[in-house]
């Protein structure tokens, strides 16, 4: 993109909108995907060998781990921002100083989520949700868990920062190795070696322990600038760019955080009064909501392909090419997120038992979250795009608003309210209910911009 | 040697861009204004409204540039940034003149010699300055006055470690409501 963004015939302006698109979406997607994954694989191996309990324990832990990703990108993707701007004023030094004092801060707060995670466990799952069956499994595997933050951590921004240096396949081998061990080990440490959740953990660990360590090897090959120890030296001002870059990337982890929680807490509350106990929907919500992220991931990866052509094309005020690009991303989202309502909506059993034959309660409620709960996930692809489409055309307070009406404008009153009446499967309701309001929110911003594009066209 | 650059920064409306193409008129030197921005739509491919537009305001205050989301590439405005840093230094490298706002007097700050000035004027002036330049529009000229002032402080706070508009950022700040604008243009021509 860089690249390409530098020359004068762009090809932003010149190539096919659709072949565009597929170019810089698939790399997106594949990324997106194996990040997704990754979550995925673990709790495959878990539902197998541990059982849903098992899931469920780390169900309650997970968040943590959404944190210290809020926190990395917060750090990580605002580095990489700063990098860039400086780069284009050919500031080297300043190029330096921001990569080296974002380290050093994602050096820091990896410690601190260490100290305090460690130090605070219990009250913390009890905050995501724990009950206290699950509460014993779940210990287990956070303390684990808690050791590996550092390194994932400070492997997320460098990462950012590494794909911004220039060298996106460079961050791209380092996650995918992670990935490699953690999919080896886990069934070796929970199959063979027979160490459950933990084992579970330790397999994750590890794998962000090697992701962590070909990232720093990348410190020293660093395109743009040549590392030495004065880019250490904190300076304040640059901590604040660097930060106020990231606060985006910050504030949609955040978002997901707090939904987890809640909802987490909503399930085993009204689980509790009702006949699937607290476990059942805790675990079986986990996992739709595990499964439902390799699908917003294509949509996101989708919409990001879109993005710079949609963007450039909006600064060249060539209308029609704006509306082809959007136009291809919306139909290929909906595409993918109507192949997913179908499978979530004819298949759901299917996708339920990779993760573990259970009893029939269990599978029971994994079937109901994936209809009710996902029931107007086809709406998805077009919010995820409109976000994007705003975002490009520098409309970026809508674009949050689109973002964060869906995960948590609607959708926190809406899992408050509902169950109130109607008891746990409330809770499900909630997802049908923000996602329509947010796709009404979505569709009237888009309307509106649209509208005033026709507008400037006739006045152009 | 470094050449000798004088830069204008302005309140929208206070007539920053005329009292620059006087100064330069004045003192026998070049104003870059829209040669600038030719330059500038040449080198990026966007439309010359759009670098009008975006090469110098955010797209809102404080709460877009919070919201504004860099992970998944530079904006349009970071592309633009870009180029116009890179044309403006190279403007100055070249010969001596007037540069009209795009944040000329922070991109040069170690590149040349330059006169930083800044304009402004009280709102009335304003508003009867744009209404009878620019026209009348939907929105009352003191909101247009606000947004755009709005903008362009968001745009310096963003892009430079400047405050826009604070007396210590500039060599002499002028209202050209109360001196007029061809008072302010011998001022600036005779501190060259």
């Amino acid at each position: 993109m860089e690249k390409a963004l530098s020359e004068n015939k762009s090809p932003f302006a010149t190539e096919p909108v659709g072949r565009l698109i597929v170019k810089f979406a698939v790399p997106c997607v594949i990324s997106l995907l194996v990040n997704s994954l990754y979550n995925i694989v673990d709790q495959i191996f878990i539902g197998w060998g541990v059982g849903y309990l098992g899931n469920g324990a780390t169900n309650v832990v997970f968040p943590i781990t959404i944190i210290a990703l809020a926190l990395s990108v917060l750090i990580g993707d605002g580095g990489a921002a700063y990098l860039s701007l400086k780069l284009g004023e050919g500031d080297v030094d300043s190029v330096k100083k921001g990569v080296g004092n974002a380290f050093v801060m994602v050096v820091i707060a990896g410690i601190a989520m260490l100290v305090v995670t460690l130090a605070f466990l219990n009250p913390i799952i009890t905050l995501f949700g724990a009950t206290d069956v699950l509460r014993p499994a779940a210990l287990e595997y956070g303390y684990v868990i808690a050791v590996g933050l550092p390194f994932t951590m400070i492997s997320t921004s460098l990462n950012s920062m590494i794909r911004a240096d220039g060298s996106p396949k460079f961050a791209m081998f380092s996650m995918l190795l992670g990935a490699i061990i953690n999919t080896v080990f886990d069934p070796i440490f929970i199959f063979v070696f027979q160490m459950g959740v933990r084992g579970a953990a330790i397999a994750t660990v590890m794998g962000q322990v090697v992701s962590f360590i070909v990232s720093i090897l990348y410190i020293k090959r660093f395109k743009t600038f040549h590392f030495d120890k004065s880019a250490l030296h904190i300076h304040g001002k640059i901590c604040k760019s660097v930060l106020s870059l990231g606060v985006s990337s910050f504030i949609t982890q955040i978002a997901i955080t707090i939904v987890m929680a809640l909802s987490n807490n909503l399930l085993t509350t009204y689980g509790a009064q009702s006949v699937y106990g607290s476990e059942i929907p805790l675990t079986a919500m986990g996992i739709v909501m595990k499964v439902n992220q390799i699908m917003i991931s294509i949509l996101v990866g989708i919409a990001i392909g879109a993005q710079p052509v949609i963007g450039f094309n909006y600064g060249c005020k060539n209308f029609a090419r704006v509306r082809k690009a959007f136009n291809i991303a919306i139909f290929a989202a909906e595409f993918v997120a109507v192949i997913a309502f179908i499978i979530f909506q004819f298949f759901p059993m299917s996708v339920a038992s990779l993760f573990g034959s259970e009893e029939g309660l269990y599978n029971e409620f994994a079937v109901m979250c994936f209809r009710i709960f996902l029931m107007l996930c086809p709406l998805n692809g077009f919010q995820t795009v409109a976000a994007i489409y705003l975002q490009a055309i520098g409309k970026p307070v809508k674009s949050a608003a689109v973002t964060l009406s869906r995960q948590i404008i609607f959708l926190v009153p809406a899992a408050i309210i509902i169950p109130k009446f109607i008891g746990v499967t409330g809770v499900l309701w909630s997802g049908p209910v923000a996602d329509g309001l947010a796709f009404i929110l979505a569709m009237a911003m888009v309307v509106y911009e649209i509208k005033k594009l026709k507008s400037l066209n006739i006045n152009a | 040697m470094k050449n000798r650059i004088i830069t204008i920064s302005r309140e929208f409306g206070s007539g920053g861009r005329t009292i620059g193409k006087k100064v330069a008129e004045n003192l026998g030197i070049k104003c870059y204004d829209s040669e600038l921005i030719q330059k500038i739509t040449v080198e990026s491919g966007f439309d010359e409204h759009y670098i009008k537009d975006a090469g110098e305001y955010a797209p809102g205050g404080f709460l877009s540039s919070a919201l504004l989301n860099r992970a998944f590439g530079p904006t349009n405005e970071d592309y633009l940034w870009r180029i116009q840093y890179k044309i403006i230094t190279e403007l100055a490298e070249k010969e001596s003149c007037v540069i009209v706002g795009r944040c000329a007097d922070y991109i040069l700050k170690d590149k040349a010699d330059c006169l930083k000035v800044f304009i402004h004027a009280d709102m009335d002036y304003r508003a009867n300055r744009i209404v009878k330049v620019y026209g009348e529009r939907e929105e009352s000229p003191e909101q247009r006055l606000k947004e755009k002032d709005k903008r362009r402080a968001a745009y310096h706070r963003f892009y430079t470690d400047m405050k826009w508009g604070h007396a210590q950022n500039y060599d002499i700040t002028l209202n050209s409501g109360t001196l007029g604008i061809d008072r302010c243009v011998e001022i600036i021509s005779e501190l060259y």
